[in-house]
């Protein structure tokens, strides 16, 4: 099993549509897009939980802040990568690409979410951050 | 662990004996377990009761955290003498708490204390001539006011009662003994010589006792160091302080460090610059702390790092004897903790500004700060159910009687002021709590400049005041893991507030 089927059903459960979401997995993208999105939200949850880990910046809408960051960039990522692809190939979509943005942003901000909860442990200042055990 | 029986004699004692607790729970280590036995037939007097309460306070703190390693607050132990005669197996009555129970001065008249009326005619004469008929009418309940002539009377009956046999019996080879007394005033005057006197003769009610004709005593004799206002119907006036000083100066050359009594002796004053109203005893004796007390309590615990190859006693005769007086670098009216000498700011300066941090923190933060790990990620939370624990009200109220020590430490002359405060006072000029107005916490130690870091000029980069006590709670929490939460609290607060003061200040 590749990559791309590994992320596949992930983002076709949230967006499916032909046949555009078939172009993404024809064309690889869930892979790149299910890679950067895991090490967007493992790069902001870090951030968040290892590095600037201070007592002024660990109640549950800090967190949010940061999320609300993730979800920015993963949308500018799902947006902007199929966009790129497609435009070379000649491949034209309109309101998809801002639809699926949408839904990778939010499939990021669940990759933070988990991450969050599995690294929050370690940190000094943000253990019970968003919320308590 | 060995012991040091500290007799606090009179007010002074008591009031000595009360900042003796104070740095005690600051952490000050002794490396001996603290018997407090407080002599003072003023029953109702305000000095008195308010170091019998937070002595109580000390002990029912330091019990729930007796022994743990990661807290340095309270660490020492403090008994009374009916624990360690119960520990043995005794009567544990013979005492009440802290304090001697004189008895025959309820309600009594110095008069009906010497049974006056059914001496011969020529005992009447010799005591004429002892006693005013002023010292005879006096009421013995509110002490002695100054006549140390009735003092030596009536405190003669310690030596011969059960307590001080309970005493004798529980005196161990190691153990030391401290007596506090004030030299210009009745009850200290008198009491410490006689005492002095009963222990190195090492007999008590005919059973003679070694270790205590051998013990290594120490004591402070404080002189004069506040007046009280002119009263012409009080017995006490602070123009014979001096007099009695030099009077009772001239009796200790012969008979306290003339006969080799006494191991260690510190001589402690003031220019006596403050006066205190006239309250002859009773709950109305309430005056405000001051630095010479705190001082009085430092050489308690120098005594007790005195090493003992230092001061032997041989035949209840006392071998290179060591006296000693307090002093400061500097006189002026305000002192701060840069005042001191150099080997007083080793001994005190950290802790008392641990325990200030402690303090303030728990009084102005915590329960805005419970949402932090080290109050709610484990599984003892430290919570609004922890604050409500008989624990936490007695610490609560502990810590009031150190601020309000602290604010009277300030407020009288010398002041000693070595933190940035303002006092809260009631109606009656009582000191009823301090005021911390600046959030900038690190600024509040006088004359001790906050220490910077590289990351102190990057904007933002730095954890400051109340987030740097915060993060330092957070990753202590981490250190002490879990335990019972009195346990957790209190050593994640000392750890915290020792690495604060370690990073900003000392």
């Amino acid at each position: 099993m590749s990559i791309n089927d590994l992320f596949a059903p992930l983002f076709e459960f949230f967006y499916y549509t032909v046949p555009f979401s078939d172009d993404l997995f024809g064309e690889g993208l869930y892979s790149s897009l299910g890679i950067c999105g895991v090490l967007i939200s493992l790069f902001f949850a870090v951030l968040f939980y290892y590095i600037i880990n201070r007592p002024s910046f660990s109640r549950w809408y800090h967190w949010l802040i940061i999320l609300l960051i993730n979800f920015a960039v993963a949308f500018t990522l799902g947006v902007v990568l199929p966009q790129t692809k497609f435009v070379a190939l000649g491949i034209e979509y309109h309101s998809e690409y801002y639809v699926f943005g949408l839904f990778n942003a939010l499939i990021a901000s669940l990759f933070y979410f988990v991450i969050s909860f599995l690294i929050r442990w370690r940190s000094t200042h943000a253990k019970r951050t968003p919320f308590p055990h | 662990m060995a012991k040091i029986y500290v007799f606090g004699i009179g007010g002074t004692g008591a009031r000595v004996v009360k900042s003796l607790t104070m740095l005690l729970a600051s952490g000050i280590k002794t490396n001996y377990d603290i018997v407090p036995i407080l002599i003072d037939p003023d029953r109702a007097g305000g000095d008195l009761n308010r170091t019998v309460k937070i002595l109580r306070e000390y002990q029912d703190i330091h019990k729930e955290i007796k022994g743990f390693e990661h807290n340095h607050f309270f660490n020492t132990n403090i008994s009374t003498l009916s624990e360690i005669i119960a520990n043995r197996g005794g009567n544990s009555n013979v005492i009440d708490g802290f304090r001697f129970e004189l008895n025959g001065v309820q309600n009594d008249t110095f008069k009906e204390f010497i049974d006056y009326s059914n001496l011969d005619p020529n005992n009447k004469w010799l005591t004429s001539l002892l006693f005013s008929e002023r010292n005879l009418d006096s009421n013995l309940e509110i002490g002695f006011k100054g006549n140390p002539n009735i003092g030596s009377v009536v405190l003669n009956q310690f030596t011969k009662s059960e307590a001080f046999q309970a005493f004798a019996d529980s005196f161990e080879k190691d153990d030391r003994i401290f007596i506090i007394s004030s030299i210009f005033g009745g009850t200290g005057a008198a009491g410490f010589p006689l005492l002095l006197k009963n222990i190195r003769q090492g007999f008590v009610k005919e059973k003679f006792y070694a270790h205590l004709q051998n013990a290594v005593i120490g004591a402070i004799t404080v002189q004069p160091y506040f007046k009280v206002k002119q009263e012409d119907e009080s017995e006490i006036d602070s123009h014979g302080f001096i007099s009695k000083t030099k009077a009772a100066l001239h009796y200790y050359f012969k008979n306290v460090t003339g006969n080799k009594a006494i191991n260690s002796l510190y001589y402690i004053g003031d220019l006596a610059e403050n006066t205190y109203e006239n309250n002859q005893g009773g709950n109305d004796q309430r005056n405000d702390a001051h630095f010479i007390e705190l001082a009085s309590a430092m050489a308690i615990v120098d005594f007790a790092n005195t090493d003992e190859s230092t001061i032997r006693t041989n035949g209840g005769k006392a071998e290179n004897a060591v006296y000693k007086e307090f002093g400061i670098k500097e006189s002026k009216a305000e002192i701060n903790l840069n005042d001191l000498a150099d080997d007083t700011i080793k001994l005190t300066s950290k802790n008392l500004t641990e325990y200030f941090y402690f303090n303030i923190f728990l009084k102005d933060k915590l329960q805005s700060e419970l949402n932090n790990p080290y109050a709610s990620a484990y599984s003892n939370k430290i919570d609004r159910n922890f604050i409500d624990q008989t624990f936490y009200k007695t610490l609560s109220s502990f810590n009031k009687s150190f601020r309000v020590w602290l604010g009277e430490l300030q407020r009288n002359k010398v002041s000693f002021s070595p933190f940035n405060i303002e006092l809260e006072t009631s109606s009656n000029q009582e000191i009823t709590d301090i005021i911390v107005s600046t959030s900038s916490i690190f600024s509040l130690v006088k004359g001790v400049r906050e220490r910077k870091t590289w990351k102190d000029y990057v904007p933002g980069l730095a954890k400051n005041n109340y987030e740097l006590f915060i993060a330092n709670l957070n990753k202590a929490a981490e250190k002490v893991g879990n335990t019972t939460t009195n346990k957790r609290f209190m050593g994640v607060f000392s750890k915290a507030s020792q690495a604060a003061v370690n990073q900003k200040l000392f």
